[in-house]
């Protein structure tokens, strides 16, 4: 059965061959494979920087959820943040989620609160720790009242 | 290639490496862009499916675990986009737009090959036939359509194509059998 499927293929392969010169196609212009790598170029710098930014976000996502309990316990939230947080109570996880990804959204502070300019190394040094942690708490500060706007308060 | 060679050029594309991304473009991009172009009679059409290819070969291509089968993956990715552009049309009730002879320049050729000196009466026999081709290819079924595409345009067995298909290899003869017999007789006495 198998030998004679494939010398079934050999035979449909020989009569292909008869046809290849009609089943030609144009090549690719080479202006659209450059753009083409641009494309790639462009969506691997955007793929590798998510990549970097969850890396980054993984280990502070605990202190953020602190951040967020103390805003929940000190902000005194209006109505609409009532009924916000009433819509996403079934699932804190999931409404941590919500807010985590609003901040993000809002740019590069949040990244930079989070990203090298902060980090400080295993050994603890960093020579711009004291202004960059002061332009991060800035940072913080705005993404707070991110947090605020997005529950209504 | 051989494979140790693309071993090491897709152990950089998962890491997204652009030069080894750059590198299965130059590699690929004729064959797909052959196989799109054929599969859906447009070079438009084509060139936007050859980009939606690698872009998606980029973004999963972390998850692809190699094991000799890449031509395999990265052709299906391409079929199936030009499966899912069929579809579109069909819904919106369009038909497949074949490009007018030579709009998609010569076969086989393009501005990457060298321009020889052109015979005018072979280049358009050559058009006609082409366009003939074009005709009959999109009047074949889509699954012999593909299974004659695929194995002209990739390197794969018809055993991989079937499976990439998901049908047993004597379906996937038969058809091509069926779809060649077309072909020919619609040439005529040409082949």
């Amino acid at each position: 059965m198998d030998r004679n499927l494939e010398q079934h293929g050999h035979e449909v392969d020989r009569r292909l061959a008869e046809l290849a010169e009609h089943l030609g196609a144009p090549a690719p212009r080479r202006e659209h494979i450059a753009a083409i790598k641009d494309a790639i170029d462009a969506e691997a710098r955007r793929l590798r920087r998510r990549e970097r930014r969850i890396v980054r976000l993984r280990p502070w996502i605990g202190a953020a959820a602190a951040v967020l309990l103390t805003v929940g316990l000190s902000v005194p939230l209006g109505p609409r943040a009532y009924q916000a947080l009433l819509a996403a109570d079934e699932d804190p996880a999931v409404a941590f989620g919500n807010w985590v990804a609003a901040l993000d959204e809002t740019g590069e502070r949040f990244t930079m609160l989070f990203g090298d300019d902060w980090y400080l190394g295993a050994d603890g040094a960093n020579g711009q720790e004291n202004t960059d942690v002061g332009d991060s708490l800035d940072s913080l500060e705005e993404s707070l009242e991110s947090f605020e706007r997005i529950v209504g308060a | 290639m051989e494979p140790a060679g693309l071993d090491r050029l897709l152990r950089r594309a998962r890491r997204r490496d652009p030069q080894a991304l750059h590198e299965l473009v130059d590699k690929y991009s004729a064959r797909l862009f052959g196989l799109l172009y054929r599969l859906t009679g447009s070079r438009e059409t084509a060139e936007d499916l050859l980009q939606e290819t690698f872009l998606r070969v980029v973004r999963t291509i972390p998850e692809y675990r190699h094991g000799g089968r890449f031509e395999s993956w990265l052709f299906r990715i391409a079929a199936n986009l030009a499966r899912d552009h069929a579809r579109r049309l069909k819904r919106r009730g369009r038909p497949v737009e074949l490009d007018a002879p030579g709009q998609a320049g010569e076969p086989g050729r393009s501005d990457l090959a060298d321009a020889g000196r052109p015979d005018p009466v072979g280049e358009l026999l050559r058009k006609e036939a082409e366009q003939r081709v074009s005709a009959v290819l999109q009047g074949l079924g889509e699954a012999e359509r593909e299974i004659i595409l695929l194995r002209h345009f990739s390197e794969l067995s018809f055993r991989e194509i079937a499976e990439l298909l998901d049908i047993p290899l004597g379906t996937a003869l038969a058809r091509v059998h069926r779809a060649l017999k077309r072909l020919k007789a619609a040439l005529g006495e040409e082949v």
